[in-house]
């Protein structure tokens, strides 16, 4: 009966896991949320894979939050991007872990991610150099088979370090940023993001997020987590990819009339989202996302 | 029985006849308390009413709303915001055509305008067999609702939202009180209004007669300023049972391509003049807004009705009455004007 209901819940009780909530979503994983990103738990007797690391201050918490679901070690870490909200934990979670491997790998879970991450890990200063990915891929994703599944780490072409974890036995896909359910997407240009990138990947993320067709009535269909926010599935993909695709369109339809970014910001393209993700305080305002948008489609111009 | 009471007769003499009465009673008694604890268990004391049955949606008043669609600029009486102004401004019904939207079912608050008959059940369990929820399920294209009466607990905020999202119900006096959470982003009205994933219906459901009202109120703190009530009247079908079809669903080419998002830029939408030009009902009452809901809303409109009376046609040419009535009988020679035919009178004709 819980199953049908989809997503399970439960305050994690257990001292030191603070605002942690632990969400079961299918038999074998888990989401984790309130420290960083989503953190995705996927368990069994080859121990735990975890897809991101969430911030230093929450490792303690987030320990403990896996102790319980799980007392087998962490095998893997898998970051999703190179952002602090992922890869802030990665040090201390992952030597709190213990490899698959035979030393001289190291004694405690593999880091596993893009290769791009380590750029830009070592272009962030003071950031520990035991907190970098163990293993990387640089072509178009790596598999795992890991607790009887397997797992598919796929390039999410909105930025270089981005990718999508995709756990297909239990059709489960961890999408990082390219999905947000409390804000606008987050533009890294500087990681060689971009608008048209973002809206690439939201629609590699449709290719896999499978809805429950043709027996509509009776399941959800895979379950997406986003990089903030409730568990979703393919209608909320949808969803946020025609929302980046209208704001874009919108945007570009007044730089076709020569509008100035100032002009673009008056005219509040995003009027029609701004109360369900625009924010006007914290890292990732409306304007800052209206301003990468502008930026990278002006950018694209000029190729 | 026979055999049991002939050994007793036998056993006990003249006292026989007045023991055998009690006896005959004292069973009859236990059946018939047997019987109404059985009937107990299908509708106990908690629950007020039985609300189990087909029902009939009849096509009456709204059955424009609610099969073809309102007007694709028409959102009188409902409460929306800027943002849902905005939204709605900006909606394209290809959009339904999206490959990725072909198989989206329409989610609980298309209950209140929607065009299918209901059925309603009970689902029972635990040891005595108490009703544990009421389920509701339309012909087709809702998935179910399912009333959880036995006071659980919502979701937590980083559960998924299911299609059929998360309803509790509870009785005041013979009226089911529901309370629906964790909806989907689906639209409000089928023109383009949409209401979020953050709003909350409430569904009381009223018997009476062989009729079940259905008062439905939307609180949608991202595109509305006010709840938005909607109601519907449903009658008992007791000859024609309804069926509820689970139709699968396969995607195929409804003319969007994948990828594709149709919708118009601000101030682009061709399509948001059709109020005026059809019922020269200015924009500040087609976009809505809360005070389009109450009644006084008509004395603003009556003074720019009187002043543009004398520019209306004299002839009703189309969507004078019931357009579907006009559609299947083909023009009909319009009412004579008289001196009763002034706007805001009784009586007054159509188009005028």
């Amino acid at each position: 009966m819980l199953g049908m209901l989809g997503v399970v819940s439960a305050r994690a009780a257990e001292p030191g896991n603070g605002d942690l909530e632990i969400q079961k979503v299918r038999q074998n994983f888990y989401m984790i949320a309130g420290d960083g990103e989503n953190i995705g738990v996927q368990v069994g007797h080859d121990g735990v894979v975890l897809v991101n690391a969430g911030t230093v201050a929450g490792v303690p918490d987030l320990l403990a939050a896996v102790k319980s679901i799980s007392p087998l070690p962490i095998r893997y870490v898998i970051d999703s991007d190179a952002d602090p909200a992922v890869v802030g934990g990665n040090a201390a979670v992952a030597a709190a872990g213990k490899t698959l491997f035979n030393p001289p790998k190291g004694p405690g879970a593999e880091i596993f991610a893009r290769a791009n991450v380590i750029e830009r890990l070592a272009e962030t200063a003071g950031y520990p150099t035991n907190g970098w990915p163990t293993d990387t891929y640089i072509y178009d994703f790596r598999s795992f088979y890991i607790n009887d599944e397997p797992i598919v780490v796929t390039h999410a072409p909105a930025a270089d370090s981005d990718s999508f974890v995709l756990f297909r036995r239990s059709d489960v896909v961890m999408a990082g940023d390219v999905l947000d359910m409390t804000r606008f997407p987050v533009i890294d240009v500087a990681d060689g993001g971009s608008i048209d990138g973002e809206i690439a990947a939201l629609n590699d993320l449709l290719r896999i997020a499978i809805p429950p067709s043709p027996f509509i009535y009776e399941y959800n269909g895979t379950y997406v987590i986003p990089a903030h926010g409730r568990v979703s599935d393919q209608w909320e993909v949808v969803d946020y990819r025609d929302m980046v695709v209208i704001i874009r369109d919108t945007i570009a339809d007044m730089m076709r009339r020569h509008m100035t970014l100032e002009q673009i910001e008056a005219a509040d393209p995003t009027k029609a989202y701004e109360s369900r993700f625009g924010s006007t305080t914290g890292p990732w305002t409306t304007n800052r996302f209206v301003a990468a948008v502008y930026h990278s489609l002006q950018a694209a111009k000029k190729k | 029985m026979a055999s049991n009471q002939s050994r007793f007769r036998a056993a006990h003499g003249a006292a026989r006849p007045m023991i055998v009465r009690t006896m005959t009673l004292a069973v009859a008694l236990t059946l018939c308390s047997a019987a109404l604890s059985v009937r107990a268990q299908v509708v106990t004391a908690q629950e007020a009413a039985d609300l189990s049955g087909s029902w009939d949606s009849p096509a009456t008043n709204d059955v424009l709303e609610r099969d073809e669609g309102p007007f694709t600029d028409d959102f009188v009486g409902m409460p929306l915001n800027a943002a849902g102004r905005a939204l709605a401004a900006s909606y394209s019904a290809d959009m339904l055509a999206e490959p990725e939207r072909v198989c989206q079912l329409y989610d609980q608050w298309h209950y209140s305008n929607s065009v299918f008959n209901l059925r309603i059940w009970p689902v029972t369990g635990g040891p005595t067999g108490t009703i544990q929820a009421w389920k509701l399920q339309p012909t087709e294209d809702n998935g179910g609702m399912t009333i959880w009466m036995d006071g659980r607990s919502p979701p937590s905020q980083y559960a998924d939202h299911l299609r059929g999202a998360f309803t509790t119900g509870h009785w005041k006096g013979d009226m089911l009180i529901a309370v629906t959470t964790g909806m989907k982003r689906a639209p409000a009205r089928d023109n383009g209004a949409f209401h979020s994933d953050e709003s909350i219906m409430t569904s009381t459901f009223i018997p009476h007669d062989d009729m079940l009202t259905i008062v439905y109120v939307l609180h949608d703190p991202v595109y509305m300023t006010a709840p938005y009530v909607y109601s519907r009247t449903y009658v008992r079908s007791v000859t024609r049972p309804i069926a509820t079809q689970y139709p699968p669903c396969i995607v195929n080419f409804e003319g969007t391509s994948e990828g594709t998002v149709p919708f118009f830029p601000p101030g682009k939408n061709p399509l948001m003049t059709q109020m005026m030009e059809f019922f020269h009902v200015p924009e500040y009452a087609s976009a809505g807004g809360a005070d389009t809901m109450y009644p006084e809303f008509r004395d603003r409109l009556k003074a720019q009705y009187l002043k543009l009376y004398p520019t209306f046609p004299k002839k009703c040419t189309q969507y004078c009455t019931n357009f579907r009535f006009q559609q299947a009988v083909g023009n009909l020679p319009q009412p004579v004007e008289g001196p009763a035919a002034k706007p805001g009178r009784r009586g007054a004709k159509s188009g005028s």
